[in-house]
């Protein structure tokens, strides 16, 4: 069953085989591989447990439920925001559902020894078929995704169809907040429902695990403060719970499980933890259409190109594009300027299409914690980055352009406002410099706690146990080695499954 | 004996610009009220029903909310001022001491900084606008600040229903607090034992 800080009203101590912490895309997936296993296990969640009607399609109301920070986590120097998910299912809540696997050219130049791409490939299989991963279908896609293809195509310009996980979907575009109509095939949807049907599984919400303690070479309990999420976020934990088990599998995320791991102070004998951490930031250019063109209803990113998105050592570029969009507050803190200048471009909100460059980033940054709620993330974005980001704010234009925008605009401090590619070649140096002159955006903080195949340069083994301790293991998006250049979601559950599937064997 | 001061001061406008796309409490947004005649950007009248912001900080953002919106701006701002003071409510303490951080050089520093003796609410409304201009495009470092209290003026503008006919925004499709289809979720939460 499902526990939240209404049923805990004093300190109490809990076992079972493995307890999971986050109830993300890993932790579910985990959690179901275990528990469908026969082994009992806790699934930890920071956030809230949502039931449909909590999914108001409000932003002010869902950004502090479904967001850290609500929405609002900043690198150090502010210059990227950086979202990450909470709440029973994680950021399967609020993610857009695209699934798009890791390429093996990019699986390959890891080299994990004991980890096929052949292993991992039969673990997306099942992973998709248990969730509905299919290709969207054309009456779908929407008239932004739809301009979108247009324009990738009049340029002879790599692209395709998505494939996404939902069913049942009709279409609201709210998906960033939360679904009410429960047509994301997500954790809450598929695998909260079997972790607590299995018998074997408790879910525990607005319950956050504090610290692992330890002996010897095992974890042998998590705490956990369990907070009433109705109070100020300062207020005092209502009682604390400790969580005794063989196993511990961190699935908080890239952002929170190397949290987690520092604060436990676990043995890190070559200061890996959290000191390497890829974003995969993203940015936006705007396309001003004559039509409306109602960029945020109905399916979001339903197309991509991936003209400019390669792997290997020797492809030049790492930029994939994908569609927007963005409901009103959202659309008007990307907008440029203020005043009446800022008001006239709200009021051609309904004729904007985005497109979205996201950069298979090098950079490479560190986490760390800032007080009891905050985080440190120190991550400078190098020029070849935002080369890569420039490059992918032109094409980004020239799409839009070869769609039919009458114009442009790329959202910077000093906006650029255009009306034919020509004009914006005059911007071309400028655009590759970005950095604190518009909005980035990192929605797939990755790789803070990697695998590989030593002790002495990565955090985990491909098993996803953790090197220097024998019954801790992590399975979330901190596992890659490199930014994985495409969204993480599918992979997450695939190394859910994968990493459970091996805690089970253990224990 | 300055080099200690700056440092304080950078950090802060960094750490003070942490505001934005905040944290929402419910807004009754009304577009009858306009009270741009009732609190003129430089006046001292108290303001009712502040729980967590001082009258000092409400002028300071009832000033910026005038300038940011705009000159064709008609609507409750009374109603905004109230919408951020709730908000803060849920920040956890660290973060409103920033906002308030980020408020009190906004008022004081900023306008300092630019040869205005004046505080910043108290600034004419052009050279309210123009001190505003000059941080969204000045130095770096400062920029922030400007992001961060242009963000949150816009959150609470925006996700206001008031705002959203004139940009063609139909808002939610789902009533509150009812599920459009049957809720599969609820039989999973445990039965509670008294
Ligand atoms: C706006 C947005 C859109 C996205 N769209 C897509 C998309 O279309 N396709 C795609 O592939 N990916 C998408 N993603 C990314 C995708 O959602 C994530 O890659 C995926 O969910 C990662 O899974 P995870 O298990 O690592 O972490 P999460 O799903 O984030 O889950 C981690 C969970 O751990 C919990 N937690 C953290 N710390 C603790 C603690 N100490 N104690 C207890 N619980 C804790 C968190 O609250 C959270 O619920 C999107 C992300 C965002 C932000
Ligand atoms: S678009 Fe589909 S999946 Fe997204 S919120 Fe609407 S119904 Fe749900």
């Amino acid at each position: 069953m499902i526990y939240t800080s209404d049923h805990f009203t004093k300190n109490e101590t809990l076992k079972c085989d493995v307890c999971i912490v986050g109830s993300g895309a890993g932790g579910a997936y985990a959690a179901h591989a275990l528990s469908s296993r026969g082994k009992s296990v806790i699934l930890v969640e920071s956030g809230s447990f949502h039931t449909l009607r909590d999914f108001s399609q409000r932003e002010e109301a869902m950004f502090p439920k479904l967001f850290y920070e609500a929405g609002n986590r900043r690198t150090s120097d502010r210059k990227i925001r950086v979202l990450h998910g909470k709440g029973v299912g994680g950021s399967t809540l609020h993610n857009v559902n695209l699934c798009k696997r890791i390429p093996e050219e990019l699986f390959a130049l890891w080299n994990l020894k004991g980890l096929s791409f052949a292993q991992l490939e039969a673990h997306y299989q099942e992973v998709e078929t248990l969730l509905g991963v299919k290709k969207i279908a054309e009456n779908q896609v929407n008239r932004a995704n739809t301009l979108f293809r247009a324009g990738t195509q009049k340029l002879g310009y790599k692209g395709a169809i998505l494939s996404h996980n939902r069913t049942g979907c009709v279409g609201s575009g709210f998906c960033e907040l939360g679904c009410s109509y429960d047509g994301k095939n997500n954790a809450l949807k598929v695998l909260i429902p079997k972790i607590v049907g299995s018998g074997k599984g408790r879910v525990l919400a607005d319950a956050k695990v504090t610290i692992f303690e330890m002996q010897g070479r095992r974890v042998v309990k998590a705490r956990v403060s369990i907070r009433d999420p109705r109070l100020p976020p300062d207020s005092p934990p209502k009682c604390e719970i400790t969580i005794e088990a063989n196993a511990f599998v961190s699935c908080a995320g890239g952002i929170e499980t190397p949290l987690l791991l520092q604060r436990s102070r676990i043995p890190d004998p070559f200061g890996l933890i959290g000191s390497k951490l890829f974003l995969h930031p993203g940015t936006a250019a705007l396309g001003f259409f004559e039509e409306k063109v109602e960029s945020w209803m109905g399916v979001p990113q339903s197309w991509e190109c991936t003209e400019f998105l390669g792997f290997g050592a020797r492809d030049a570029n790492r930029v994939w594009l994908i569609g927007g969009s963005a409901h009103p507050a959202g659309a008007a803190s990307i907008l440029p300027g203020f005043g009446s200048a800022h008001r006239e471009l709200m009021h051609q909100y309904p004729h904007i299409v985005p497109i979205s460059p996201m950069v298979h980033d090098q950079s490479c940054g560190r986490v760390s914690q800032d007080g009891e709620h905050r985080v440190k993330i120190d991550y400078e974005l190098n020029a070849k980055d935002q080369a890569q980001l420039g490059l992918g704010l032109f094409e980004s234009a020239k799409i839009l352009f070869a769609a039919g925008a009458r114009q442009v605009l790329i959202p910077f401090v000093s906006p650029i406002l255009v009306s034919s590619v020509d004009e914006l070649m005059m911007h071309r140096e400028r655009l590759n410099h970005c950095l604190g002159e518009t909005d980035i955006v990192s929605v797939h903080p990755m790789g803070s706690v990697w695998m590989g195949n030593s002790p002495e340069s990565s955090c985990l083994d491909v098993t996803g146990r953790y090197h220097h301790l024998d019954n801790l293991f992590v399975a979330d998006m901190s596992v890659y080695p490199t930014s994985i250049g495409v969204p993480p979601q599918i992979s997450t559950y695939a190394m859910g499954k994968l990493v459970g599937e091996n805690v089970a064997r253990m224990v | 004996m300055a080099q200690p001061e700056l440092s304080f001061t950078r950090r802060r406008f960094l750490k003070g610009s942490f505001i934005g796309v905040g944290f929402g409490v419910g807004i009754v947004a009304s577009s009858t009220l306009c009270v741009r005649h009732f609190w003129s950007s430089g006046s001292k009248r108290p303001l009712l029903g502040l729980e967590r912001l001082s009258q000092s900080e409400a002028r300071t953002l009832l000033a910026l909310f005038l300038t940011i919106l705009g000159p064709s701006f008609q609507g409750d701002i009374k109603s905004l001022i109230l919408f951020v003071d709730g908000f803060t409510k849920n920040l956890p303490n660290k973060s409103f001491w920033e906002l308030r951080g980020a408020f009190f050089l906004m008022e004081h520093l900023v306008p300092l900084l630019q040869g205005h003796i004046s505080r910043f609410s108290e600034l004419g409304e052009i050279k309210q606008i123009e001190v505003l201009h000059s941080l969204e495009n000045g130095q770096p470092l400062l920029r922030p600040l400007f992001k961060g209290l242009k963000e949150l003026c816009y959150f609470a503008y925006y996700v206001s229903p008031a705002s959203w006919s004139a940009i063609g925004y139909a808002g939610p499709q789902v009533t509150q607090n009812v599920a459009p289809v049957p809720d599969p979720y609820v039989r999973l939460i445990a039965p509670r034992v008294s």
